[in-house]
């Protein structure tokens, strides 16, 4: 099997067990110890198991993350549990960026599950966390792997998607006054006399 | 012309894999060979212009046109084509009725550019058969686009439609969408919208026509746009005249509320996260709102006559309008005519034979005449030689129930409104008593009024539906009222067989009573005299208050003319299920 294979990953992903799915501790007391995950990834791909100190936000900062994002957090250990990511020290200061920064801006448009329902989600997912780690997808090249992000990175999409709407709904709307308009001068002709 | 030797061999080839194309779909598939056109004069023979492969639900054919195939250079893809164009069959649209409901939801959600929901609905169906081709059976749909392509066809449309494809497959950019300088976000957004939509709608395909077609709408709104890309996609097109040649196509009249419902931006939707609660007080309003006047016709359940006529067009291209008139209206009456009457007879004498048969295979063995068939042929042959007697009884009953003729007239002056167009009570009306009339074994004259002006009337008292309902479904507009001399020529002298007048007009049938007639008979005394001749119950529905014009309705009344009141028009309705009730439910 290939490594950093975009395909296995995102199948792999898919499988996500429920138990990753719980919220944080942070929101429910039966929830997931987020931050003891996180440092147990941050153990697994580092392959350093005796470090107790992790890149990990201040207080202040842990408050503000909101339990979707928790749950894309713990959705995404799950995926760096995958063997092409273990034992990969490489990529350990590169997930602070990713848990923290791309995933809290792609979770505020996407719902957690849809990390594992949605196959072009799970895809955005590995792809969002192959860039942040530097990694060049197998059988692709730098161009390639970028301009596939890019194409299903939802923060640019719902940008998009914000702006043809707002102008589909502007003509939509022009169109019905139009319609409207012309029922009523069609209204029944009995009715006037 | 491409060599004819060439065309053959392709021809050879395209039928060996005639048979692997039908098993990608299944095995026990029966359907008949393609008519293989060997060059484009014979496929216009068939109906096909534009493509190199049609599907025709009317009967179940495809039609493949070889010189365009080898023009084309796509010989090499003879069981992606063919299962392809068994897609259309089996998977979508499938039949005839699947197809019209999909048009009309697609209809739904292209307000103004309605025209375009053919070509919607052909490529939507590409989509799902394609998709299910490609991943499921590993055919090489995608290397057929890449043959057919060429930078010419692109436009922005058409990129949208092949970035689709590239999300749906996971392609590389570019790989379909070959002229990248029609690529922008916006299209990469809504290409992504559209495969998530192809996969999720794969299994119920017609619930995802109104949203597709929602998500195309800002690429086919301008006309200049809509024609070039068409132009360009043409040869793509082998389902938009499936249904060419379909004979009438029922259920089509009723308001499809759950496609209603099903016309969703889907734009809208990926925006509903971050917008949550926004989009829970508005309940998804996207950008196309259903008619809060509702449908029309009775419980205002039913499309409107000249949307039902534009989709049936679509369905149908060479349906005839007048037809699809009379189906409108028929069908929005048949669920009011009354019953099929009931005899109810006793045998009171013997059968009496009365003629003989052919003894079919499925008649009964007693009812077999051996001695005629051994008269007719010495070798009995089940269904050809073999004769069964018919009997008739000679039944002593002499009082049966005959029911009245009905004459209809129906003010068709300035104030009414096209049928064609617009819905109309006074027709669905007069179609409920007529059809009625007719079930119940009466003739039925029907006669539209707007005078002085014109008129048009049946050719007397009829038997024939299409005849009826061809008349009273046709429009005039002139005048001002229902012409009182039209009673003149059914009612002038005592017609053979009695009969009841309705005539369905409005307050300025008063003014057209007492015109000046220029002859010494008025329209008051031949209004009287044709009543009198007729013989049956005279009725005048007039669209007014009551007791507006008190007087003349007071004389009316003393002439023996019922006066009925309607002040909106579905009160019609129900004043022709009362008249078709008390008139002709009895016999």
């Amino acid at each position: 099997m290939s490594k950093y294979d975009v395909f296995e990953l995102v199948t792999y992903l898919r499988k996500c067990p429920d138990s990753f799915l719980k919220p944080s501790v942070f929101f429910s007391k039966e929830g997931i110890d987020s931050i003891a995950l996180v440092c147990d990834t941050y153990r697994i791909t580092g392959n350093i198991f005796l470090k107790r100190d992790f890149n990990i936000p201040a207080d202040a900062s842990l408050k503000a993350i909101t339990d979707n994002h928790w749950r894309a957090i713990h959705i995404s250990a799950w995926l760096l549990c995958h063997s092409d990511f273990r034992n990969a020290p490489v990529i350990e200061d590169k997930l602070y960026f990713f848990w923290f920064e791309e995933l809290r801006n792609a979770s505020a448009y996407v719902k957690f599950n849809d990390w594992i329902t949605d196959d072009e989600r799970a895809e955005e997912m590995v792809r969002l966390l192959l860039n942040c780690c530097e990694i060049i997808p197998n059988g692709e090249n730098y161009d390639e792997a970028a301009d596939k992000l890019s194409s299903i990175n939802s923060a640019d999409r719902h940008k998009v998607l914000k702006e043809s709407y707002e102008a589909h709904e502007r003509i939509m709307n022009i169109k019905r006054e139009m319609a409207e308009k012309k029922a009523r001068e069609a209204a029944n002709t009995y009715g006037r006399e | 012309m491409h060599n004819q030797s060439e065309i053959e061999k392709t021809l050879a080839l395209w039928k060996s894999h005639w048979q692997p194309a039908k098993l990608e779909w299944n095995p026990l598939l029966r359907l008949q060979e393609p008519i293989w056109c060997l060059s484009n004069e014979e496929a216009v023979k068939e109906g096909l212009t534009g493509s190199f492969a049609m599907i025709r639900l009317t009967d179940h054919r495809i039609v493949i046109n070889l010189e365009e195939i080898v023009q084309r250079g796509i010989t090499d893809y003879a069981t992606e084509v063919l299962a392809h164009e068994i897609g259309h069959h089996i998977f979508t649209p499938a039949n005839l009725y699947d197809n019209a409901i999909l048009l009309n939801r697609i209809r739904f959600a292209l307000p103004g550019i309605e025209d375009r929901a053919p070509m919607v609905s052909n490529l939507y169906a590409d989509f799902l058969i394609n998709d299910k081709l490609q991943r499921i059976h590993k055919l090489r749909m995608s290397e057929v686009y890449q043959a057919i392509n060429s930078e010419d066809t692109f436009s922005e449309f058409w990129t949208l439609m092949m970035r689709t494809y590239e999300y749906l497959w996971r392609l590389n950019r570019g790989e379909l969408a070959t002229n990248l300088s029609f690529h922008s976000k916006k299209i990469d957004s809504d290409a992504s919208l559209l495969a998530s939509l192809v996969r999720s709608y794969s299994k119920n395909w017609i619930h995802g026509g109104g949203r597709f077609a929602v998500m195309l709408y800002p690429y086919l709104m301008d006309d200049k746009t809509f024609q070039d890309s068409r132009k360009k996609i043409l040869i793509l097109l082998d389902a938009e005249d499936a249904g060419k040649g379909a004979m009438d196509i029922a259920g089509m009249t009723q308001l499809d509320l759950e496609g209603y419902d099903e016309v969703i931006d889907m734009r809208k939707e990926a925006l509903s996260l971050k917008e949550e609660e926004d989009a829970k007080k508005k309940k998804q309003s996207l950008g196309i709102e259903k008619n809060r006047a509702g449908g029309e016709g009775p419980r205002k359940g039913y499309i409107g006559p000249g949307n039902y006529i534009d989709l049936m067009k679509q369905v149908n291209p060479n349906a005839d309008e007048q037809r699809l008139v009379n189906a409108y209206y028929k069908e929005i009456a048949l669920p009011h005519l009354i019953d099929f009457p009931v005899e109810i007879s006793e045998n009171v004498s013997l059968d009496l034979p009365e003629g003989l048969e052919t003894w079919d295979i499925g008649d009964s063995i007693e009812e077999m005449d051996w001695l005629q068939s051994a008269i007719l042929s010495p070798t009995l042959i089940p269904g050809l030689t073999t004769q069964k007697r018919t009997f008739g009884s000679d039944s002593d009953n002499s009082i049966s129930k005959s029911p009245l003729n009905v004459y209809i007239g129906i003010d068709c002056s300035g104030s009414m409104m096209n049928p064609k167009q617009n819905f109309s009570w006074p027709v669905l009306a007069a179609a409920v008593i007529g059809l009625s009339a007719l079930r119940a074994g009466a003739a039925v004259m029907g006669c539209l009024s707007g005078e002085p002006g014109d008129y048009l009337e049946t050719d007397g008292f009829i038997t024939d539906e299409t005849d009826l309902l061809t008349t009273l479904t046709s429009y005039l507009g002139t005048g001002y009222a229902y012409g009182m001399e039209r009673l003149r020529k059914p009612f002038e002298e005592k017609p053979n067989k009695k009969s009841h007048i309705v005539i369905v007009t409005d307050n300025d049938i008063f003014s057209m009573l007492d015109a000046n007639t220029g002859t010494e008979q008025s329209h008051w005394e031949l209004a009287e005299i044709a009543l009198k001749n007729a013989g049956g119950h005279g009725t005048m529905v007039l669209h007014s208050q009551p007791d507006y014009h008190k007087d003349f309705v007071i004389r009316l009344e003393k002439m023996g003319w019922k006066v009925c009141y309607v002040t909106n028009e579905a009160e019609l309705l129900k004043f022709a299920l009362e008249f078709s009730q008390q008139n002709y439910a009895y016999v």
